[in-house]
């Protein structure tokens, strides 16, 4: 029995906080300097039912929110899945440089 | 023997192919200069070490195009299956259109 | 003996190259003149990945005990419930990984005129681990 618990042990210490990166893109630059943007936007899905993506139209808003006169360029997109019990965490960020004109 | 020949024939003419990935970038409006390039590998019993097969694939697409810029890149890579286990081919392709430099 | 030899350094050159997979790859639109002019640079970004189903194969290895091998696969089956969800490649202990690049490029480019960015993400499998990799290849032109 001590020998179960401790091996459940160490394997719940090793699965602790799992995730898996899906994708990673990066976009072109034209040289001018400018802020960093930000945006993050997640979506939890439990047992397998989700029924749109919006998550990720958020992030892409958020983005041009935070840039609403100027040009983003070289944005840096991250999609990941926080793994969890019968459910998880999609995860989209998106950084960029919002150059002005 | 001549049935298991066929069946052997049939598998490698069939060749099912599996969509990994797909993405494009923004489609211009001058659409009249199509460019393309590809890079794949054959793969024999799974046995792959490297994806460097699709490095020259941007110098490719620049080379067809010179003077311009390549937009409204549409990728696909996908796996295509000869004989399970033992052939497979990976292959990414990249098709844009060579736009004018503004 | 010699055969033997043979035998464990081309397993040897196996599990030390490991197979890669390639799951995505994407391309930015291309200045074919950056291109052809500038300097090619590559980052690679990589975390350990782990598949707690071969750990879990592997250690029953280790046991002759049918008892023990049950129970392992007990809490292998435990375990994967509180890691549902979909997955590329192995699972990873930090996904924050790959934000990095963002000031790695900047590193490599400070002129900021980048063209042809190639973002692929692959996985280096070895028994029970792999190397989740994000690797990004672009150009950068000189600054004026």
């Amino acid at each position: 029995m001590l020998k179960k618990l401790s091996l459940l042990f160490a394997f719940s210490v090793l699965s602790a906080c799992a995730h898996s990166v899906h994708l990673y893109q990066a976009t072109d630059q034209n040289g001018g300097s400018g802020q960093l943007i930000e945006a993050m936007t997640q979506q939890k899905v439990i047992l397998g039912f989700a029924q749109e993506t919006n998550y990720v139209n958020q992030a892409y808003d958020q983005l041009k929110q935070q840039c609403p006169k100027g040009r983003v360029e070289g944005i840096n997109t991250r999609y990941s899945t926080s793994l969890g019990f019968f459910s998880w965490t999609n995860k989209i960020r998106m950084r960029g440089y919002c150059i002005n004109s | 023997m001549k049935s298991l020949l066929l069946i052997l024939s049939a598998f490698f003419l069939m060749s099912c192919t599996h969509l990994s990935s797909v993405s494009t970038s923004a489609i211009p409006t001058q659409r009249s200069k199509p460019v393309s390039a590809v890079g794949e590998r054959f793969m024999f019993m799974l046995f792959n070490f490297d994806n460097k097969y699709v490095d020259n694939m941007v110098m490719d697409l620049a080379r067809q195009c010179p003077k311009g810029r390549v937009e409204g890149i549409l990728t696909k890579y996908e796996v295509i299956t000869y004989f399970p286990l033992f052939a497979y081919n990976l292959k990414a392709s990249a098709d844009g259109y060579c736009v004018a430099k503004n | 003996m010699k055969k033997n030899n043979l035998v464990l350094l081309s397993l040897a050159v196996l599990f030390l190259n490991g197979c890669a997979f390639l799951h995505q790859f994407q391309m930015s639109s291309i200045d074919s003149e950056a291109v052809m002019t500038g300097k090619k640079f590559e980052i690679i970004v990589s975390e350990t990945g782990v598949n707690l189903q071969e750990a879990a194969d592997t250690a029953k290895l280790f046991t002759q005990s049918q008892q023990t091998r049950k129970e392992m696969q007990q809490i292998n089956d435990i375990i994967s419930m509180f890691q549902m969800g979909p997955r590329t490649g192995n699972m990873v202990f930090n996904e924050k990984y790959a934000d990095s690049i963002m000031r790695a490029i900047q590193l490599e480019c400070p002129s900021r005129k980048i063209s042809g960015l190639t973002s692929i993400r692959e996985t280096a499998k070895y028994p029970v681990v792999s190397g989740e990799i994000v690797r990004i290849t672009g150009y950068c032109q000189k600054g004026s």
